[in-house]
């Protein structure tokens, strides 16, 4: 009996490849943690491991560009909460979820919109960047007919079927930041899925301005 | 008098106008040196590099093809990555789950163990069948699959005698479930240390609840998760 559970356990624990976080492993080490019961979220990003978690040292503040309050408006502007009533808003911990479930598993990609130069800044870690302006102009575009097949859809004649893209979490530099906004309009545009499109709408500011692990791919 | 002050409005409202006009023009601009102007704030070290703003760059600056390749990288790495994991985290699962459903069943219904050896047989072909179209990882884990597979026929054998010679259903904690209900302030670790008295079997807990559990730590207070 005992062998046999043994086995199976063993069996689960190899093949679920470390993947997974472990609510108290850091326990002892991270005072600021992410939730009550999540410290830390350790992922799997361009063959590393990566630890999300939130800076330690609670005297922490910004003092970068996204300490700003004042951006100029246009073309600097709030963003609405919902874009589309079948797009999801999510903030931090779903996208830590989105990470964890959809991402790691080949169900989903975590999108920055932002050009290129600013993704290689810094970003969330598990995201690829996805500039919002490749998507402008939609079908017309044939870079962003590329990109959709890259995201799952066929096409065959001038049909296009999107029955088993990926779902997408877009974000870019934050509650005043259209970008990722006019990529989710232009991915829609093209008949993608409104449900299996997400939106983080904190984007980088919220996510600096509670000290989440930022990377540079 | 009148025309020179008349004069002297236009004047005014044509400077003011062609003003306007320039500043929407450049509007963008402004915004962008307006912006850099002001970055006078100390920099994190930490941060360092992303104190400058989102500049919209214009759009010829960008090349496209390479963009695109590259994305396309990105999404091929990151798929064929994670994949691979997924893959045999989910064929793993379905192996697993197969095989102990094939051989509880049987022990339940109290069958001989030869009648249990050909069920598991039966149901081997139809593993390898199936793998062979999911491909090569799958062949590494049906060896895996079937060193598990003949412990647990080892193990169920013992169990079986055990059922002959008393005649009582045996207790099974993999086939019969227990289950825990998550008290206020729980995570799976805690559980996993009340129910198993170790933390690190909170992996356990997870993997058997994954239908309910978006994620680890996504626990309700009140829910009722299975025991492995």
């Amino acid at each position: 009996m005992k062998i046999g559970v043994m086995f199976f356990r063993l069996f689960i624990l190899v093949i679920s490849n470390g993947l997974l976080l472990l609510p108290a492993a850091s326990f002892a080490e991270n005072k600021v943690g992410i939730t009550k019961d999540l410290k830390s979220l350790e992922i799997k990003y361009a063959g590393k491991t990566v630890v999300i978690e939130r800076i330690q040292d609670t005297k922490n503040k910004l003092t970068n560009g996204f300490a700003k309050t004042s951006r100029v408006c246009p073309p600097f502007c709030i963003q609405p909460i919902t874009i589309h009533p079948d797009v999801k808003t999510v903030g931090e911990t779903e996208l830590l979820a989105f990470i964890d479930n959809e991402v790691q598993n080949s169900k989903g990609l975590l999108i920055d919109a932002r050009l290129p130069d600013w993704f290689e800044k810094g970003t969330i870690p598990g995201s690829i960047n996805i500039p919002f302006s490749i998507l402008d102009g939609g079908m017309e575009n044939d870079h962003a007919k590329k990109i959709l097949k890259l995201l799952g859809a066929t096409e065959t004649g001038d049909e296009w079927d999107f029955g088993n893209v990926q779902s997408l979490m877009l974000f870019c530099n934050g509650l005043w930041c259209g970008q990722s906004q006019q990529a989710i309009k232009n991915l829609m545009l093209m008949g993608y899925p409104a449900k299996k499109l997400f939106w983080y709408r904190g984007g980088m500011q919220s996510w600096q301005l509670l000290g989440l692990t930022v990377v540079t791919p | 008098m009148k025309f020179i002050i008349h004069t002297f409005l236009f004047g005014s409202l044509l400077a003011l106008g062609v003003q306007l006009a320039l500043a929407k023009d450049n509007a963008l601009l402004d915004a962008l040196s307006a912006e850099a102007n002001n970055t006078s704030m100390k920099e994190d070290k930490a941060l360092k590099g992303l104190d400058s703003e989102p500049s919209i760059v214009p759009k010829d600056i960008i090349d496209y093809d390479a963009l695109e390749t590259k994305v396309a990288q990105q999404i091929k790495n990151l798929l064929k990555e994670s994949g691979d994991g997924a893959d045999k985290e989910k064929s793993g699962k379905k192996f697993a789950d197969e095989l102990e459903n094939v051989v509880s069943s049987a022990l339940l219904q109290g069958n001989k163990m030869d009648d249990i050896r050909s069920a598991v047989t039966a149901a081997m072909g139809d593993i390898k069948k199936a793998s062979a179209k999911a491909g090569d990882a799958s062949s590494a884990m049906l060896e895996s699959a079937g060193k598990a597979l003949e412990s647990i026929v080892a193990e169920k054998k013992d169990n079986t005698i055990q059922v002959e010679l008393s005649s009582v259903v045996p207790e099974n904690p993999i086939i019969i479930a227990n289950t825990v209900t998550v008290l206020e302030g729980e995570s799976l670790y805690k559980i996993a240390q009340r129910v198993y008295g170790s933390g690190n079997k909170y992996l356990d807990l997870y993997k058997a609840n994954r239908d309910v559990l978006s994620s680890p730590n996504m626990l309700r207070i009140g829910q009722v998760l299975k025991v492995p």
